[in-house]
């Protein structure tokens, strides 16, 4: 940035330090805002948009004022007068140039820096031709000096003194005057180099020797060429005009013309380039603005999905608590039943059947037919009870139910049972269908007389709906034991169930699950 | 009878039954066991010894003990055996009568004869052993219908399309007539007669007229 080998790499070089600037504004960073913007206010004077660079100059100083931190502000503080002193001297208002550089000196801690400060005001006075006052600055700020008497900076001061006091007809002024311009030569210093050259040219041209001044100002051309600098060009071009070399006037005002345009056109660019960075801010402000709603809407909706999330945890909870004081409830139920049956069905029989023996001369054919259908009662209490073989075709399952309560007295009509999807069932549903239709058709034999049955299947999805119907003679609806156990086996499933039945008019039951 | 006979049951009670009925019919050679896999083995070393059983009688369920076994139930046992000396006849002799269980064990498996246990299971059991012997196959009463071809209950649209026609009050040649136009087949008359003879039997009705009523009361139509 400092040393722009192209027109653009300022233009490019302040987008850059801007927008570090605008980033160092959002985190609060004082000290990056001041660095980026010291560097801004560098390309703007370089661009020679001198109020611009002036605005970011005051930016600084308001920045410094307001920062807490006293003791590594003093640099900045000589640097940003250092930079209004430079400015105003361009502006062509040296008093308060001056006064600038005044302040940077008070701030400057070291001889580098105070040489440096007092060797601009030097220029200042040199530009008014106060050869006195420039002198007095050049000498103050060779006395800063020290060594090695070697560097950049020395031949810089020794080259401006003595050309002052070369002036003033000082005899070895001359030979300083030789001396920075061999240092310069040495350190390659090419700009310090062309000042030595344009001094040496001018001193030589004021005490009359015409043919040497031609010589140094013909070098300070071919440096400015190799410097590959149109502002050098045009210095140089102008020392040769001064010179008495009036053939370069045209070079002269088509460097300067070129010079002119170029600016312009940085001009024209900063200017555009300073309205889009705006624009730029602008936008990164809505968007950031945009970005904040939708983070708060993006709370918003994880806040109610975590709500949604424990309701839903605690729905489930409650369902597993109520299906499992459903099941212990049938558990409860199933076990009643078995043990009420065992009392009354085989233990009062075997009961009776002791008391006979006790009697005794009963025959044993009677006994063994009374074992016999003992036998068969607990055979029929286990197979009620049993477990169902799930693995075999669940259609020929329920088929073979059927067939065994179909004989001489009584016919069971199945529809629809070799139509539905079986394994699309689940196991739950099909053990409740097996059960249920098992005590329908055990209450049926017990008590109905009946001689036909209809059992109708049909299936919704995963859903299996199931009518029965017989043509017994029906009764006043009483929940006994098997039809509260098809109750609750129903409700467990979450399934529904209705009868209907009058006494003379058959019984039909209809569940789905 | 010189056959070898080995019966598998873990009670001692029954196997005792049995026994008795076997050495009434004149078997002399029984051996028994409690438990499938020592069936299996014994099985195994009298086929090395050259002298192997001719029949097993086995029960299908068995009390799990403190043993461990390989063979849990009859019904693997029989699976097995089988396979691997199908020449071997098998008898089960168990309480279980579901239908289901004795088709796939004759059906599946091979089994000679299925034979319920019950007041007149001994009696079943020593004509099981004659007529297996005889080289055929033996059912109790109980389970009869397990191999009975398509003893299915089962109605379907087709024969509630019928009774609807015949509700309607037309006779076997108009439903004939009434199917062929509507595209509904079968619509031969011999077919719609075979299964109106099949309904009327279901519906335990005389003739078409109580077939009709009966289908009617039960919501079938």
């Amino acid at each position: 940035m400092l040393h722009p080998s192209h027109s653009e790499d300022l233009l490019n070089a302040y987008v850059y330090f801007e927008g570090q600037r605008s980033e160092a504004e959002q985190r609060q960073d004082t000290s990056a805002m001041i660095y980026h913007l010291h560097l801004i206010t560098i390309i703007q004077i370089e661009l020679g948009m001198l109020y611009d660079s002036e605005q970011s100059a005051v930016a600084i100083l308001n920045l410094l004022d307001g920062s807490s931190k006293t003791g590594t502000t003093a640099n900045d503080y000589r640097s940003v007068y250092n930079h209004l002193g430079r400015l105003y001297r361009q502006l062509q208002h040296p008093k308060q140039s001056v006064d600038y550089y005044e302040k940077a000196l008070s701030y400057a801690s070291t001889n580098t820096d105070s040489l440096i400060i007092l060797n601009n005001m030097g220029v200042i006075y040199k530009d008014q031709k106060n050869w006195g006052q420039a002198r007095n600055y050049y000498q103050l700020a060779y006395s800063k000096i020290t060594p090695p008497y070697d560097t950049v900076q020395y031949a810089r001061v020794l080259n401006n003194l003595y050309y002052v006091e070369a002036l003033n007809e000082l005899p070895s002024a001359n030979d300083s005057m030789q001396k920075a311009k061999e240092l310069r030569l040495k350190h390659n210093d090419n700009i310090g180099l062309y000042s030595s050259y344009d001094d040496l040219a001018t001193l030589t041209y004021s005490l009359g020797n015409q043919s040497e001044a031609r010589t140094y100002a013909f070098k300070a051309l071919k440096l400015a060429d190799s410097i590959n600098s149109l502002t050098f060009l045009r210095d140089a071009y102008s020392l040769l005009i001064k010179i008495g070399e009036h053939d370069f006037i045209q070079n002269y005002k088509a460097v300067s013309d070129s010079i002119e345009s170029l600016r312009l056109k940085q001009q024209n660019s900063y200017a555009s380039l300073k309205y889009n960075v705006a624009k730029e801010r602008e936008r990164t402000l809505a968007m950031q603005l945009e970005q904040e709603q939708e983070r708060a809407q993006k709370q918003r909706y994880q806040a109610v999905t975590i709500i949604l999330l424990i309701l839903g945890i605690f729905l489930f909870y409650v369902l597993r608590s109520r299906y499992k004081k459903a099941k212990e409830l049938e558990i409860y139920h199933t076990e009643t039943r078995i043990s009420k049956k065992v009392h009354d069905e085989v233990a009062n029989d075997v009961y009776r059947l002791m008391t006979l023996l006790q009697a005794s001369e009963s025959d044993s054919a009677a006994i063994l037919d009374d074992l016999e259908a003992i036998y068969l009662k607990t055979r029929d209490i286990s197979r009620e009870n049993t477990f169902i073989d799930l693995s075999e075709n669940f259609s020929e399952t329920l088929n073979d139910l059927m067939l065994v309560y179909t004989d001489s007295d009584c016919s069971v009509i199945t529809k629809g049972n070799q139509d539905i999807q079986w394994q699309q069932i689940n196991d739950d549903k099909k053990r409740a269908v097996y059960r249920i239709l098992q005590e329908l058709l055990t209450n049926m034999k017990k008590h109905s007389n009946a001689t036909l049955v209809v059992i109708k299947f049909k299936q919704f999805g995963k859903k299996i709906s199931v009518e029965y119907r017989d043509n017994g003679v029906g009764s006043r609806l009483q929940k006994k034991n098997g039809l509260q156990n098809a109750e609750n086996r129903i409700f467990v499933l979450n399934g529904t169930i209705t009868f209907e039945t009058e006494p003379g008019n058959g019984f039909k039951v209809r569940f789905t699950l | 009878m010189s056959k070898k006979i080995l019966i598998a049951d873990d009670l001692d009670s029954i196997t005792a039954g049995v026994l008795n009925t076997l050495k009434a019919g004149g078997v002399r050679q029984v051996e028994t066991v409690h438990y499938c896999d020592d069936a299996y083995l014994k099985i195994k070393a009298a086929l090395l010894d050259g002298h192997p059983f001719d029949l097993l009688i086995t029960d299908l369920s068995f009390k799990a003990d403190h043993r461990e076994q390989h063979l849990r139930s009859g019904e693997e046992l029989s699976q097995i055996l089988k396979k691997e000396h199908p020449e071997l006849k098998i008898i089960v002799y168990s309480i279980e009568d579901r239908l289901q269980k004795v088709r796939s064990l004759t059906q599946k498996h091979g089994v000679d004869a299925y034979v319920c246990k019950g007041r007149k299971g001994l009696e079943q059991l020593a004509e099981a052993v004659e007529v297996v012997f005889a080289g055929s196959t033996f059912l109790s009463t109980q389970v009869e219908a397990a191999l009975r071809p398509k003893t299915t209950m089962e109605i379907n649209d087709y024969d509630v399309a019928l009774l609807n026609q015949l509700a309607k009050g037309l006779n076997q040649d108009e439903i004939s007539d009434y199917f062929r136009k509507n595209n509904i087949k079968p619509s031969s008359l011999s077919t719609i007669e075979k299964h109106l003879q099949k309904l009327r039997i279901r519906f335990r009705a005389k003739n078409a007229t109580q077939l009709v009523a009966n289908a009617k009361d039960l919501g079938v139509i």
